[in-house]
């Protein structure tokens, strides 16, 4: 099994809001900096715990998590971590430009000595509002720029692109990847896509590893169930942001509802020995790595690095090899 | 859409038939197979050129070279002096072999889904590097057929050659993805390789 640590770069300050997008006028200038060492902070821990790798997201106009550039935070990470992979999971390519992704990211490899993994991903509906993509044609323009972004890094001569949503004359991306023929790539879905992504490798002759499912979730690991319970309990999550906007947007969003809208606990909870079954029961299910954030609604900094450093403590070498 | 007309060139013991439609800018298409006179993106271009679509050659092929010139004088009894070629998968061979041949008389050569043979042929295959003219290569990203490593030969060995990815298109590549074809083709034949320069407005609202 492989692990892999999720740095929340989450506000340092007082709770926000939860609608989105949320004002600026609501983040502290001194809590930014906050943020900013204490995500440090736990990067370098991941490092010496033992994670696979860590790991940065894309999101924009919310306190959640503080990485609008994954690529800026990922470059300040190659000179923080410097045994574990990291994992840029990963750009949001509906709001980006492909060719200039697949150059930042062959910058990262080349910075990191080939430890860079790559997500991309169409991003939740709000961050379609970011630049104002068009909701309609995300996903399609995520499987191109994704198609385009393999092609810069493998092709070995200059070439255009002649695409439905991105069109270039000239691409011919400097560093090449330190990886060879690239980086791992992971895609995002629900169920029905990886049974598509399955059908897809078979055409292709080959069947996908466990190693190759990714999930990605909270974990509170504590001394004993009961202390993972009460330290949980108290704040549920809910999945969603557009939910607080007007009937107007969400509809013209048309975005599908998540299959689940409020969390009562993290995915994985409870004690070493708990949480040990549960990572066993993911691993039956197909899931050969994990992506993790330590984080829930209601838990101190101080808390998150305990659970953090108990789960790679008491659960990691246990669930190494399964 | 401008009709066509066909007609048949002799020279030198050569004969081959022809099919030919609009005005401008000669531009001669080598398709892909036998029979296939006409094609959906030669008509196309039959609005701004004037096209001949060239059918199999029924005599006097010989050595490429010697069909090349002969074709060249047989296309100065139409007044065609000057001209760009087209060479559709298996036509590319006598589409780089006129290039080679008559550089004064080709402007441009466009190759589509050019076949790996193309550039393993044993007498064009290593003089790539003596076209004289700006070439565009257009490859499907599906094409499984060796077309991308003949372009990738292509862009590396041809002196002003530009590679163009053509996303989501298989082997038939103007069917599957016809305006993704016909536009850069268009504006290669306009502006040469001007054309990977872009004058598009990025002005939203003045």
């Amino acid at each position: 099994m492989q692990v892999g640590f999720l740095n929340p770069v989450s506000y340092a300050g007082a709770p926000a809001t939860t609608a989105w997008p949320v004002a600026p006028a609501l983040c502290d200038r001194e809590a930014v900096s906050a943020t900013m060492h204490r995500a440090k902070e736990q990067l370098r821990l991941a490092d010496e715990l033992g994670f696979d790798w860590v790991s940065v997201s894309e999101h924009h106009y919310s306190p959640r998590i503080m990485t609008p550039s994954p690529m800026i935070y990922a470059g300040a990470i190659t000179e923080v971590v410097k045994r574990a992979k990291i994992a840029v999971l990963g750009p949001l390519l509906p709001l980006s430009n492909p060719v200039r992704v697949a150059e930042e990211l062959a910058m990262l490899d080349a910075m990191s000595d080939g430890r860079i993994i790559v997500l991309f991903l169409r991003g939740t509906a709000n961050e379609i509002l970011t630049y104002r993509s068009n909701p309609d044609e995300a996903q399609a323009v995520t499987q191109e720029g994704i198609d385009l972004i393999l092609h810069a890094w493998t092709e070995p001569q200059p070439f255009g692109w002649e695409g439905r949503y991105f069109n270039y004359r000239t691409v011919s991306v400097w560093p090449r990847t330190v990886q060879a023929p690239h980086r791992p790539v992971f895609s995002s879905g629900i169920k029905q896509r990886v049974a598509l992504y399955k059908d897809a490798a078979a055409k292709e002759g080959w069947e996908p590893t466990a190693e190759n499912v990714l999930y990605r979730f909270w974990a509170h690991v504590a001394e004993s169930d009961e202390v993972a319970e009460r330290n949980t309990s108290r704040f549920k999550v809910q999945m969603g942001l557009t939910r607080n906007m007007s009937k107007d947007v969400t509809k013209s969003l048309r975005e599908s509802p998540p299959e689940k809208l409020e969390f009562d606990r993290p995915f994985l909870c409870g004690g070493p020995a708990t949480v040990i079954d549960q990572i066993g029961a993911l691993r039956e299910a197909g899931v050969g790595a994990m992506d993790i954030a330590f984080v829930w609604p209601g838990l101190s900094y101080q808390q998150q690095l305990e659970s953090m450093e108990r789960f790679a403590r008491d659960v990691l070498p246990h669930v190494r090899d399964l | 859409m401008s009709s066509f007309k066909e007609g048949v060139l002799e020279y030198n013991g050569l004969t081959i038939r022809y099919a030919e439609s609009g005005e401008g800018q000669p531009v001669v298409v080598f398709p892909a197979g036998e029979g296939a006179l006409l094609d959906d993106v030669a008509a196309a271009l039959a609005l701004q050129h004037r096209v001949i679509v060239l059918d199999a050659p029924t005599s006097g092929v010989g050595k490429v070279q010697d069909f090349a010139k002969n074709l060249a004088q047989a296309f100065a009894g139409l007044g065609v002096v000057s001209f760009s070629v087209i060479g559709v998968s298996q036509g590319t061979t006598l589409a780089l072999a006129q290039t080679i041949y008559t550089p004064e008389q080709v402007q441009r050569l466009v190759l589509l889904s050019p076949p790996l043979a193309l550039v393993q042929h044993p007498e064009l295959g290593a003089r790539l590097r003596e076209v004289k003219a700006p070439t565009l290569v257009l490859v499907g990203t599906r094409d499984r057929s060796g077309s991308r490593e003949a372009g990738h030969r292509c862009r590396e060995q041809i002196p002003a050659c530009h590679l163009l990815l053509v996303y989501d298109a298989g082997q038939v590549i103007a069917a599957d993805r016809r305006e993704a074809c016909l536009s850069p083709i268009g504006e290669f034949l306009e502006q040469g390789e001007g054309f990977i320069v872009s004058h598009e407005s990025q002005m939203i609202r003045p």
